[in-house]
C-alpha cells in the first residue's frame, strides 16, 4: 500500500534548519499495523504528515497504491486523502461546534455522500462504537475516551483503506486507552491497514510491527507476528 | 499602575498590528469626516448669533392664505415700519432693507458696488463695529453714506475716506454723498451684506411708494424692547394688519379664500434673526441660506459615521479579549480586581483613540482647505483654534472612548476565572451583540448607498428632462448696472446680427435658472378679471423671445414691431389661458390697469420657465418699460459653443468695458438650480463611501479575528478533505446573512425617507425595486469580496501548520 524511498523533509526558519527526515525508507503493505515509536523530534509526526497526504516531502519517492504522489499538488492530494486515508489525533481534533453526530458526518459530506445515506453510514459506525446515544452532544459534553471514539469513528465512517493515528491514547487514561487500542485491533482485522505513531510500548504491542525512528531515520525494525 | 496600563497598552497596540491598524485607521476616517461635517454645521448655525441685541431682533414677512397653502413672503410696502413703529412702543428700533448694486465715483475712479438702503436704526440694531467717523449716528443726514473698511481701501486707497464726498449712480442719475463712517468689513457668517449703507429715502421712487401699501418691495427688521415676548408682541399685531391692510383681505374674502385656524387671512409674522440662515421658506433680500433639515441630515450622516467606527471598536475590542482570556484569568488570580482589569482595558481604548484623535486632529487642519473647496463650505482653519470648538471636540472625543472602550472593557472585567481557566468563554457570547452591531452598520451602510443611487437618479432627471424650451444654445448675458439695459440690447443686436454664428437676440427681465450673476428673482402679480383674483408669473421680454428659446405658439401671434400696440399687448402659456377661461381667448383684453388694459396676442405651449421643484403656473409674459430688459439671451449656432461664447465675450467687452462678462448657457443655468441637491448627493455619496468603507474594515478585522480562532477547526475540516470554496462558504455564509437582513431593514427605510424627498419636487421619478436589488448585489459583493480575502488565505493554509500548535 505504502512504499516511501529516500524521502526527505527540512524545515527551516530564519536561523535554524531542522531535518525532519533524512532519506528515509520503508514499506506498510495491505493490511498491516505498524507502529512508529521513537523520541520527541525524531520525525515520527512528520512522517504521519506526509503519508497523510497533509503535507509533501522534499525530495525522494512515496508510491500510495503503487501511485507516485510525492508531488501531488493540493487538490489531488486532498481528492485521494478524503477517499482513502481517515485520521486518529492525540488531541482528538473534534469541532467544538457540532454534534457527535455531525462531526462524524463531516468527511462524508466532502466526499458528496447523499443525506440519507450519510444517515445511515453515521448511524452504524455510531452504533459500532457504541456511543450512538451520545449523538447529539457536544465534544465538551463528553469524557475524553468518549470523544476519542467519535474521532475513530469519523476516521472510519468513509472505509478508509488506511488509518493514520498520531499518539491516540496519549490523552486517555488506560482503560480508555485500552478501549481505543482494542477497536483499531478490531478495524485491522476487517482489513484496514493501519500506522500508528506512538510513545507508548503496551499500544505499540497490539501492532504486527514497530518501527523505531531517530533523527529522521529509520533505525531499527521488530517484527511481532 | 497608571504608567502600568499604558506600558501594557501600548504593548498591545503593537503586538496586534492588523487590529490596531484597522482601529485607529477607522477612527480616524471617522473623526475626520465627522469633525469636517460637524465644524461646517456648527459654521452654519452660528449665522447671524454676533449680533449683540440678535435675541430681540426680528425679521417680518406676511403669511397670507392662498387657494391651496398659505404664502409667506417678507416683502413689506414702504408705509409699514413707520406705522408700526408709531403703533407699538415695544419696538425699540426698526428698519426696512433694501439691497441694490449701484455705480461709484470718487475722483476719476468708478467701481460697482453693493448699496443698502435702509433706516437710521440700521446700525443700532446690528452690530456692525464702526471703526472710522461718527460712531453714534452714522446716518443722521440723507446725505450720509457708511461703507466698509475693503470699499473704502477700493475707493480711496490711503486716503481718510471720513467726511469725504463721492457719487453714487441712483436711478436719477448721479448723486452726492457724504462718508460718515467705515465699518469693519462683514464676517462670513452673516446673512445681513452691504458694501455701502445709505438712508430708504434716497430710493428713486421713494416718493411714489413712502404711502402705497399695496406695493410690497423691501425687508423689514425690528428690535423688541430687552426682554420683550414675541409672542404678547405678535398677539398685538392682527388689529394693526387689519386696519392697514383691510383692502387686502377684503379682496381675498372675495375671491372665496379659506382663512387659517385662527381666523386670519393675512397676518404679519416674527421670524427670528439666527433663523433666517436656516429657514429658506422665508427669502430674505440678499442672502443664501441653507435648508435646516440638510444641516441635521450633515449631523446624522457625521454621527452615523462615528457610530460605526465605534462598533468596529468595539468589535474588535471584544474579540480580541476573547483571545485574552488566559491573561484575564492569570490577572484575576493574582488579585486583579474587577475595576483594575476595566481600567486597563478603557486604558488600551484611550490609547488608540487618541492616537487617532491626534492624528485626524492634524489631518482635519491640513485637509480643511480642499474639504472647502470640494463641498463649497465655508468653514476656515482659524475654527479650529477656537476654544469652544476645542472644549466640543474634547467632549466628543471624551464621550467616543467611554461609548467604544467602556463597554468591551466591562465586558471583559466581567468573565469569572473559573469560566476562563476552565476555557468556558468562547466566541459564542460574545455573538449576538457582535451580530448586532454588524447589522446595524450594514443598514447604515446600505441606506447611504441607496439614498446615493435615488437622489443622483432624481438629479439627472432633473438635469434631462426637456424644459419645452432651447436651453442648450442659448447665452443668457446679465446687464448689470453699467450701461442702460435697453441700450445694452441694442448695441449687441448692432454689433453681433452680422455674425454668422449668431442666431437671435432677444432679453429678459428675470433670468432663467440661475445664472453666474447668482440672482433669481420672480414676479407673481395678481388682478380682478371678472370679479375675481387671477395670479400670474410675469416676465418683461424683448422681440424675439419666442424665437430665441424655441417656443411653440399654439394660438395667435408673436410679438411684432409691425404692430404698434404692442406695448399693451402681451403672450400667455396655456396654463394661464385656462385660468383665464374664456374659449376665444387671443382678443381677450386683461384688466390689469383699468387705464390701459393689455390685450392677449397669443398663447404658447407650456413650458417649466422654474425650476422642476414647482409645477408650471400661469405665465403672462410682457413688452413693458417696468420690466427692463437685465439678461440679453443670445441664440447661437450649435456647432461650436466654445467660440460662440467667445464671440459674445468679445461684443460684451467692447461695449461695456467696465463690468465682468458673466454669460452663461441656459443649460448651465438650469443645473444650477439644483446645486443644493447635488451637494446633498455629494454628501449621500461620500457618507456611503465612508460607511461602506469602515464597515468592511471591521468586517475585515472580524474575519481576521474569526479566522484566527477557527484556524484548527479549519485544519480538521480539510484534513477531512474540505474544499477552499467549502472553507470559504463556511466563514462567509455567517456574514453574508448578516448583510442581507441589514439590506432587508434598511431598504424600506431608505424607500421611505427618498419618497418624502422626492415629494418636495413637482416632477420626480419613482423609485424603482432594482435600485434596492441593486444595492443589495453591491453591498453583499463588497462584503463577499472583504471576506473572502481572508477566507480564501485561510482555506489555503496547510492544515498541517494549524495542527501542529495543539
Amino acid at each position: 500500500m505504502i512504499k516511501i524511498a529516500e524521502l526527505e523533509k527540512v524545515y527551516r526558519t530564519e536561523e535554524v534548519e531542522t531535518i525532519a527526515l533524512n532519506k528515509l525508507s520503508m514499506e506498510v503493505k495491505d493490511g498491516e499495523f505498524v507502529a512508529v515509536m521513537g523520541p520527541s523530534g525524531c520525525g515520527k509526526s512528520t512522517l504521519l504528515n506526509i503519508l497523510g497526504l497533509l503535507d509533501d516531502p522534499d525530495k525522494g519517492s512515496f508510491m500510495f497504491n503503487k501511485i507516485e504522489v510525492a508531488h501531488f499538488n493540493e487538490r489531488k492530494r486532498a481528492d485521494l486523502r478524503k477517499h482513502n486515508i481517515g485520521f486518529v489525533f492525540q488531541s482528538f481534533n473534534l469541532i467544538d461546534e457540532l454534534t457527535v453526530f455531525e462531526n462524524v458526518e463531516l468527511p462524508l459530506i466532502y466526499t458528496g455522500v447523499k443525506s440519507a445515506e450519510r444517515k445511515k453510514r453515521v448511524e452504524e459506525v455510531l452504533d459500532k462504537m457504541q456511543i450512538m446515544h451520545r449523538r447529539n452532544h457536544y465534544p465538551q459534553q463528553l469524557s475524553g475516551g468518549q470523544q476519542q471514539r467519535v474521532a475513530v469513528a469519523r476516521a472510519v465512517v468513509n472505509r478508509p483503506k488506511l488509518i493514520l493515528a498520531d499518539e491516540p491514547t496519549g490523552n486517555l487514561d488506560s482503560s480508555n486507552g485500552n478501549e481505543v487500542m482494542q477497536l483499531l485491533t478490531e478495524l485491522n482485522e476487517q482489513g484496514t491497514t493501519i500506522v500508528m505513531v506512538t510513545h507508548s510500548e503496551h499500544d505499540a504491542r497490539f501492532s504486527h510491527r514497530i518501527i523505531r525512528m531517530l533523527d529522521g531515520q529509520a533505525v531499527t525494525e521488530n517484527m511481532l507476528i | 499602575m497608571i504608567r502600568n496600563f499604558l506600558k501594557t497598552a501600548w504593548r498591545n497596540i503593537r503586538r496586534h498590528g492588523t487590529d490596531s491598524f484597522i482601529n485607529i485607521s477607522g477612527l480616524c476616517i471617522a473623526f475626520i469626516s465627522a469633525l469636517l461635517l460637524l465644524l461646517s454645521v456648527s459654521y452654519e448655525f452660528s449665522f447671524d448669533r454676533f449680533h449683540v441685541n440678535g435675541r430681540d431682533t426680528y425679521h417680518l414677512y406676511f403669511k397670507s392664505q392662498g387657494k391651496q397653502d398659505a404664502e409667506l413672503n417678507n416683502a413689506m410696502p414702504a408705509p409699514l415700519m413707520p406705522s408700526l413703529k408709531s403703533t407699538y412702543p415695544d419696538i425699540r428700533y426698526a428698519v426696512r432693507f433694501l439691497s441694490n448694486g449701484a455705480m461709484v465715483r470718487y475722483k476719476d475712479k468708478t467701481i460697482a458696488q453693493n448699496l443698502t438702503f435702509t433706516d437710521a436704526d440700521f446700525f443700532r440694531i446690528f452690530s456692525f463695529p464702526i471703526i472710522k467717523g461718527n460712531a453714534s449716528n452714522p446716518l443722521q443726514e440723507l446725505g450720509n453714506v457708511v461703507i466698509t473698511k475693503s470699499t473704502a481701501k477700493a475707493l480711496f486707497v490711503n486716503e481718510d475716506p471720513v467726511g469725504k464726498s463721492i457719487e453714487m449712480q441712483l436711478d436719477n442719475g448721479w448723486k452726492p454723498l457724504t462718508v460718515s463712517a467705515v465699518t469693519d468689513d462683514i464676517p462670513d457668517n452673516s446673512s445681513i451684506r452691504y458694501n455701502m449703507v445709505v438712508r430708504f429715502e434716497n430710493l428713486s421712487y421713494y416718493n411714489q411708494v413712502s404711502t402705497i401699501w399695496d406695493s410690497r418691495f423691501h425687508d423689514v427688521f425690528i428690535q423688541l424692547n430687552p426682554g420683550s415676548d414675541p409672542k404678547i408682541f405678535q398677539s398685538k399685531l392682527p388689529v394693526f394688519v387689519n386696519r392697514y391692510l383691510a383692502e387686502n383681505i377684503k379682496r381675498m374674502k372675495r375671491d372665496g379664500i379659506q382663512p387659517a385656524k385662527d381666523g386670519s387671512y393675512l397676518s404679519l409674522q416674527l421670524q427670528p434673526l439666527s433663523d433666517i440662515h436656516t429657514n429658506t421658506e422665508i427669502p430674505v433680500e440678499s442672502s443664501s441660506s441653507i435648508k435646516k433639515s440638510y444641516l441635521y441630515l450633515l449631523t446624522v450622516v457625521a454621527l452615523l459615521i462615528l457610530f460605526i467606527a465605534c462598533i468596529n471598536f468595539v468589535n474588535l475590542s471584544i474579540g480580541r479579549s476573547l483571545t485574552r482570556t488566559k491573561e484575564i484569568g492569570l490577572r484575576k488570580t493574582m488579585g486583579a480586581l474587577k475595576t483594575h482589569l476595566g481600567l486597563q482595558f478603557w486604558s488600551e481604548a484611550l490609547v488608540v483613540c487618541l492616537i487617532a484623535f491626534v492624528v485626524s486632529v492634524v489631518c482635519a487642519y491640513f485637509l480643511l482647505p480642499q474639504y472647502h473647496l470640494l463641498f463649497d463650505m465655508n468653514i476656515q482653519r482659524n475654527m479650529l483654534m477656537k476654544p469652544v470648538v476645542w472644549f466640543y471636540i474634547i467632549l466628543g472625543f471624551l464621550a467616543v472612548t467611554l461609548m467604544a472602550g467602556g463597554y468591551p472593557a466591562w465586558f471583559m472585567a466581567r468573565f469569572s476565572v473559573v469560566d476562563v481557566l476552565k476555557g468556558k468563554i468562547s466566541q459564542h457570547r460574545s455573538g449576538l451583540i457582535r451580530n448586532g452591531l454588524i447589522t446595524f452598520q450594514f443598514v447604515i451602510a446600505v441606506l447611504l448607498i441607496s439614498c446615493t443611487f435615488i437622489s443622483w437618479q432624481q438629479i439627472r432627471y432633473l438635469r434631462t428632462k426637456p424644459l419645452g424650451y432651447n436651453m442648450s444654445q442659448v447665452i443668457s448675458l446679465p446687464v448689470g448696472s453699467e450701461i442702460d439695459p435697453n441700450r445694452a440690447l441694442k448695441l449687441m443686436k448692432d454689433k453681433l446680427s452680422s455674425d454668422p454664428s449668431i442666431l437671435r437676440i432677444s432679453g429678459i427681465c428675470d433670468n432663467l435658472g440661475i445664472g453666474e450673476d447668482g440672482s433669481n428673482r420672480t414676479s407673481i402679480m395678481g388682478f380682478d378679471y371678472k370679479n375675481r383674483e387671477i395670479k400670474s408669473n410675469w416676465i418683461g421680454v424683448s422681440y424675439d423671445f419666442v424665437k430665441t428659446l424655441d417656443l411653440q405658439l399654439v394660438a395667435g401671434r408673436d410679438f411684432s414691431p409691425a404692430f404698434s400696440t404692442d406695448s399693451t399687448a402681451v403672450l400667455i402659456n396655456e396654463e394661464m389661458a385656462k385660468e383665464v377661461g374664456e374659449n376665444q381667448i387671443v382678443g381677450v383684453l386683461l384688466p390689469v390697469d383699468s387705464a390701459r388694459p393689455l390685450k392677449v396676442i397669443g398663447v404658447l405651449k407650456n413650458f417649466n420657465f422654474k425650476s422642476l421643484r414647482q409645477k408650471i403656473n400661469p405665465l403672462t409674459l410682457v413688452m413693458d418699460k417696468n420690466f427692463s430688459i437685465n439678461y440679453i439671451l443670445i441664440k447661437v449656432k450649435p456647432t461650436d459653443l466654445p467660440a460662440s461664447m467667445a464671440q459674445v465675450k468679445d461684443a460684451w467687452k467692447a461695449i461695456a468695458p467696465g463690468s465682468d462678462f458673466k454669460g452663461s448657457f441656459l443649460d448651465q443655468n438650469v443645473n444650477r438650480q439644483y446645486k443644493k441637491e447635488g451637494k446633498m448627493m455629494e454628501v449621500f455619496s461620500i457618507g456611503a463611501f465612508i460607511a461602506v468603507l469602515l464597515s468592511c474594515m471591521g468586517l475585515l478585522a472580524m474575519v481576521i479575528l474569526i479566522l484566527s480562532q477557527r484556524t484548527r477547526e479549519i485544519g480538521i475540516r480539510k484534513v477531512l478533505g474540505a474544499s477552499v470554496q467549502s472553507i470559504v462558504n463556511l466563514i462567509a455564509k455567517d456574514f453574508i446573512l448578516l448583510v442581507s437582513m441589514a439590506i432587508l431593514i434598511a431598504a424600506p427605510i431608505a424607500w421611505y425617507n427618498m419618497n418624502k424627498w422626492l415629494e418636495d419636487f413637482a416632477y420626480h421619478i419613482q423609485i424603482g425595486w432594482w435600485v434596492f436589488l441593486f444595492t443589495g448585489l453591491l453591498t453583499i459583493l463588497i462584503a463577499l469580496i472583504t471576506i473572502s480575502i481572508q477566507a480564501i488565505r485561510a482555506a489555503f493554509s496547510n492544515p498541517v501548520d494549524s495542527l501542529r500548535t495543539e
